[in-house]
Formats: structure tokens, C-alpha cells, sequence
């Protein structure tokens, strides 16, 4: 089940043009599954990077705006898509030119995925 | 202490020991301090729990471990529009090619689904005494 689980991340990593990596992690950065490729930028895919999404999301739900759900980090060469589903955190890591509404689309493309990994992760 | 009508702070101790000014009871304002500070957004003040290493493998392994225990099994507790990861069904030529149930059962399905309808729809409410009674009035 694991296996499939990669391969079909890896396939939606492979269908979606200039994406490099998607990572599921926990609130801390920890990975429970990883696809990437080799351009992927490797301190993108560390915990310390992941791990400020929690910070920052926690913050920017208390803009009296409700919670934060999705959030779009845009940087030269590379754009990182973060995903709120606490106690996950899905990250997607795509070139600076990729389609970014195609990118937030992949968050109901992964629903059925992560619904899976529900008791992975303490909550 | 002040009366209703002071101006005056109340004189609590240094160290903020249970004395005999302090309050009893749940301090509103309290509340609405813990309220506002989980609500402030302090940037300097932000924890950055940086992981050890032997904790970060630890988690690693009881991720690992907890994925790959995930059952192949059909979950047939989700609502149909909710979409689902495919699952695999073995021998699925033995299910196509099974005898398919007879058209009497099937026409015995139909009619009893129908009359329980038809019952559900008849059921009412028989008013038989008052709802609000008066008791205990001379």
C-alpha cells in the first residue's frame, strides 16, 4: 500500500508540467512520503524549510481572516506551494514557472491520498 | 483593597503567592487575557523547535512503519461522492461471470422496497393528550 501510495504521488508529480518534488510531511518537517526529482532543490526538502510553514501559518490564521490554508512562496528560480491539513503538511515544490493555479489544484488531486494517511501522524 | 467606586488598583503580592487579596473565584479579565494572548502575533517571540537528530529518525522509522500497515481494504463507509483511491479486486472474471440474481428476486426486491415506502409515508402522529399539563396548582 505504501508503494502504491509513492507511485501514485509520483505520477501526479510526473503529470503536473515543471513540478519538482511533493513532500507529506508532519507540522515539524518529518517526511511520511516523498517523491522528487533530481533538479529539486535538496534544502527545499528539508525539515528545517518545512517547518516554518507551521510557524507561519499559525500566525497568519490570526489575521482575523479565519485559518490559513494554502500558502504561496515565490522565489527566483524555484515556487513553493504549501498545504495546510494539520496535522499534515503537504509541500510542493515546482520551478518558478510553473502554472500556480495549477498547482493549488493538486490539493483535491491528493485528497483521496491523504485521507489515507489520517492516522499516520499524532495528532 | 478599594470599595466599588475606587480608582485604586488592587494591592497584589510581589511574587503573585496566593494570599488573603486574592481573588476566589475565576478572574473574567483572566480569560480574556489568555484570549487575546494566544491572538497576538508576536514575530520576535516565535519558538523554532529545531529537531534532534535521533528524534527526527525516530519519527522517520514510526512514519514508515505506520504507512506501510495501512490495509488494502475497501472502505465501504464513504459516501459515493467522495472520491477514493482505487483498490485492487482480485479475480475480477470470477465476479463478473457469477450468476447474476434471479428476475423474480429481483421483482420481490422492487415490490417490498415500494410498500415500505408507502408504509413510512402513512406514518402519523395520534394527538392524544395535551402537551403542556398543569400540576402542582391548587
Amino acid at each position: 500500500m505504501a508503494e502504491e501510495m509513492r507511485r501514485n504521488l509520483m505520477e501526479l508529480m510526473k503529470s503536473t508540467d515543471d513540478v519538482l518534488g511533493i513532500i507529506v510531511t508532519d507540522r515539524d518537517g518529518v517526511p511520511i512520503l516523498k517523491v522528487a526529482e533530481e533538479e529539486a532543490p535538496e534544502l527545499g526538502l528539508r525539515p528545517t524549510f518545512i517547518s516554518t510553514f507551521n510557524i507561519a501559518t499559525d500566525q497568519a490564521g490570526k489575521l482575523g481572516m479565519g485559518r490559513n490554508s494554502r500558502m504561496v512562496c515565490v522565489y527566483g528560480r524555484y515556487q513553493v506551494v504549501h498545504f495546510n491539513h494539520l496535522p499534515m503538511v503537504v509541500t510542493v515544490i515546482a520551478s518558478s514557472v510553473a502554472n500556480t493555479g495549477q498547482l493549488l489544484a493538486l490539493d483535491s488531486q491528493m485528497a483521496p491520498l491523504l485521507a489515507s494517511l489520517t492516522n499516520v501522524v499524532d495528532v | 483593597m478599594g470599595c466599588c467606586c475606587s480608582t485604586e488598583q488592587e494591592n497584589l503580592s510581589q511574587d503573585g503567592e496566593v494570599n488573603e487579596r486574592t481573588r476566589l473565584l475565576n478572574d473574567p479579565v483572566s480569560n480574556t487575557y489568555q484570549v487575546t494572548a494566544s491572538s497576538i502575533i508576536d514575530v520576535g517571540a516565535l519558538e523554532c523547535h529545531t529537531l534532534e537528530q535521533h528524534e527526527y529518525i525516530e519519527r522517520v522509522r514510526t512514519y514508515n512503519q505506520r504507512v506501510n500497515a495501512i490495509p488494502q481494504v475497501k472502505t465501504s463507509n464513504k459516501r459515493h461522492h467522495e472520491v477514493q483511491l482505487l483498490y485492487d479486486t482480485p479475480a475480477t472474471e470470477r465476479v463478473l461471470s457469477a450468476q447474476p440474481i434471479s428476475l423474480a428476486d429481483f421483482n420481490m426486491m422492487i415490490t417490498a422496497s415500494q410498500k415500505v415506502v408507502a408504509a413510512v409515508a402513512q406514518i402519523r402522529v395520534e394527538h392524544k393528550e395535551d402537551l403542556v399539563v398543569p400540576f402542582g396548582i391548587p
